[in-house]
């Protein structure tokens, strides 16, 4: 402990529950209850597909900027035969066209750093007729490209590294050794690679720190670095290759993907930390003569030889710490309900109401489900929003007869009081903020769906702008706050999210599932979303839940029981707790069974 | 993965969302050509495949679609003149499903 305290400046953390957030990543804490020395490490990469490119083709020229910045230029097509000049921008979702190279060509090398969309460059690759070897080189500014000096060798996939100012550009076909520096006027010829190779190598890193690996004659496994004015062997690939990719803005996080084996394409990911290499996850389409660029947190790897070309895009992250989520199955709750209402967290929620008409109220520590005083207004449909202690139904329906109610009532831990109504009575609403600050919308105050939208003070309630689409059974389960919330799905079976700014609705991202009676919980940055109905006939309900992060919804882990109609509770998307509801058949196949989301950080223990 | 069992579907590689990171962390899931995949039987991969309106295939059925496939693939590169031969990286091999 005196030698940590020396090396890091402090001390050992010691607490008695585990850091749950991502900023405990690298840090070391004692934990007092196991007795146990933990950190939070990074869960193993992944690729997920990204968005397609416009023109599929292959031996696009090497990828050059980041994840959601990034560049593809040239590249072929046959048949027929063609070169392309095209170029496209890459922005983390979509490609879109921008100005075409001056040379159309393929098999190029390119770099941009971080801004590529603004400072490019482009240089060598191929392009027929004989010999077809092309020394030109390209920058970019942003809206057209200009060349500039030549390379001193003509070379078909050279890699390249750095910036518009200060590049390097290494190997090549005809097999080559040559390695030049840019300096922003010119090209300078520096030490010789140890290892001369062609036709594609993996590469990662700066015009002062580079490494290359895999490539021709043959296939390659061999790989070498760069420090800025020598070059030195390293530890081989495990999978010797050559027509390789490699992402990565420095040695140590350098990554090398896909490529050619004597045994075919594969999509083997190898991922270096500065001494030697391991094999991590593969993409989903193996290929080979692709684009790449990125971090090696965030890259992207596309387009790719099969002909005549993909259009594919696959998105590399290596930056998660969360651990993959899962839904378990919790004690029921006592009252057997569906449509209930709901508040709280996982650890601390609170449920009310529900059909069949009961204003039968249950509190729940994360363990167990504890009857407290009932609702003074028995109802079904009811909306909730709030805390486990400053809890708020509104409104919803009562039968016999079938009977839309305003009332809106409090919660403080114990007993529930009458507050002042909302001005349309109505079911199937969604709901968001507290006790003196809440919002709410949509619902059915008869046989039509719209899209009402109120807010609360404290006191009373008002008319405030309606949402686009209106609907009912939207989702259950707080959303947010009065200036921040969300209204998920709904009935039919819709897709439409909208988000309340404490103005006005905007439409954003749909949720990929249409449902109606859906369940979800969160914020309007980090929202647990999922079950639901379907339609159809027979009427289907779903298992399928969502994670929204403010941009997009991820598809995640499925729960054990398809129902609709339940309610939601919960903090964060760490933590989430869907609580009873209907199966599918008729309206009385209620349930009382509970599962809980949980999702947490990839704690590890550290061993002697 | 030898001893895995698969499950078969064709789909449409639709982009972003297609395969998220937390598909690729619950289960193996391999592009073919003909727009087949492969991926381990689990929930999570059926739901897989109905989110991304998948048709499902048995084995037999998409080792079918992808020898097509790859037939015209290879067809395709036979009909190429040899200099163009000589700048793709080699006529398309076959292709075993797992």
């Amino acid at each position: 402990m005196t030698d940590y305290k020396e090396i890091k400046g402090k001390t050992v953390l010691s607490i008695a529950s585990d850091l749950d957030n991502a900023e405990g990543q690298g840090e070391i804490w004692f934990n007092t209850t196991s007795g146990d020395f933990k950190t939070i490490v990074k869960v193993a990469g992944s690729w997920s597909t990204g968005g397609n490119l416009n023109t599929a083709r292959q031996y696009v020229n090497q990828g050059a900027g980041l994840q959601t910045a990034a560049l593809c230029t040239g590249g072929y097509t046959n048949p027929p035969q063609t070169f392309k000049d095209l170029v496209e921008s890459y922005d983390g979702s979509s490609w879109t066209e921008v100005a075409d190279i001056n040379t159309a060509r393929s098999n190029g090398g390119a770099t941009g750093g971080n801004s590529p969309n603004t400072a490019c460059l482009m240089f060598g690759g191929y392009v027929t007729p004989a010999p077809g070897v092309r020394d030109e080189v390209e920058s970019y500014d942003g809206s057209s490209w200009t060349e500039i000096a030549d390379i001193n060798t003509g070379r078909i996939s050279p890699s390249g590294g750095g910036t518009q100012t200060a590049a390097i550009c290494a190997a090549g076909d005809p097999t080559t050794s040559q390695t030049e520096i840019w300096d922003g006027s010119s090209w300078t010829e520096v030490a010789n690679q140890n290892d001369a190779r062609a036709t594609g190598q993996g590469e990662a890193g700066t015009s002062t720190a580079f490494i290359l690996a895999g490539g021709a004659p043959g296939h390659k496994d061999v790989s070498e670095t760069w420090d800025g004015t020598s070059w030195t062997e390293g530890n081989n690939l495990n999978t010797a290759r050559l027509s390789a990719n490699g992402m990565g803005q420095s040695v140590p996080t350098a990554h090398v993907t896909c490529g050619q084996t004597s045994g075919g394409v594969v999509g083997i990911t190898e991922a270096y930390d500065g001494t030697s290499w391991a094999e991590v996850a593969d993409v989903s389409t193996a290929r080979s003569f692709g684009g790449s660029t990125g971090t090696g947190n965030a890259g992207i790897y596309f387009s790719g030889s099969s002909n005549p070309g993909v259009a594919t895009t696959e998105e590399w992250d290596y930056s998660s710490t969360l651990a993959p989520g899962a839904w378990a199955t919790g004690n029921d709750i006592n009252q057997v309900r569906s449509a209930p209402g709901g508040a709280g967290i996982q650890t601390a929620a609170l449920v009310f109401g529900g059909y069949v008409y009961t204003g039968k109220t249950e509190k729940y520590d994360g363990t167990s489900w504890t009857e407290v005083n009932d609702m003074n207004s028995s109802r079904a449909y009811v909306t909730g929003y709030g805390t486990q202690t400053t809890g708020v139904a509104a409104s919803g329906l009562y039968s016999p007869p079938p009977t839309n109610m305003p009332n809106v009532e409090h919660f403080d831990g114990t007993s529930w009081t009458e507050v002042n109504d909302v001005n349309t009575g109505r079911k199937f609403m969604t709901g968001a903020g507290t006790q003196t600050s809440g919002v709410v919308s949509g619902g059915s105050p008869g046989p039509v769906s719209g899209g009402k939208t109120e807010e609360f003070n404290g006191t009373s309630w008002t008319e405030v702008n309606d949402m686009n689409t209106g609907r009912g059974n939207v989702k259950s389960g707080s959303s947010g706050t009065q200036t921040a919330a969300l209204a998920v799905a709904g009935y039919p079976v819709r897709t439409h999210v909208e988000s309340y700014d404490g103005s006005s609705w905007t439409e954003i991202t749909d949720v990929p599932t249409g449902v109606n009676d859906s369940i979800g919980a969160g914020t309007t940055t980090a929202m647990l979303f999922g079950f639901g109905r379907a339609g159809g006939s027979p009427v289907s309900v779903n298992s399928e839940s969502y994670i929204f992060d403010g941009s997009a919804w991820t598809a995640t882990a499925d729960a054990n029981t398809g129902k609709d109609q339940g309610t939601g509770c919960s903090g964060t998307t760490s933590l989430g707790l869907a609580v009873a509801g209907r199966g599918p058949g008729t309206s009385t196949n209620n349930f009382n069974d509970v599962e809980e989301w949980t999702q947490l950080q990839n704690i590890k223990t550290i061993a002697d | 993965m030898a001893n895995d069992i698969f499950n078969y579907c064709v789909a449409t590689n639709t982009g972003k969302g297609f395969i998220t990171h937390d598909d690729s962390r619950r289960f193996w899931i391999s592009g073919q050509p003909a727009n087949v995949w492969v991926c381990t039987d689990c929930v999570e991969s059926r739901h897989w495949v109905a989110r991304n309106n998948g048709v499902s295939k048995t084995k037999a059925e998409a080792q079918a679609l992808v020898n097509t496939e790859v037939t015209n693939s290879q067809n395709a590169w036979d009909a190429l003149s040899d200099e163009a031969k000589a700048l793709t990286s080699g006529r398309p091999g076959n292709v075993t499903l797992p």
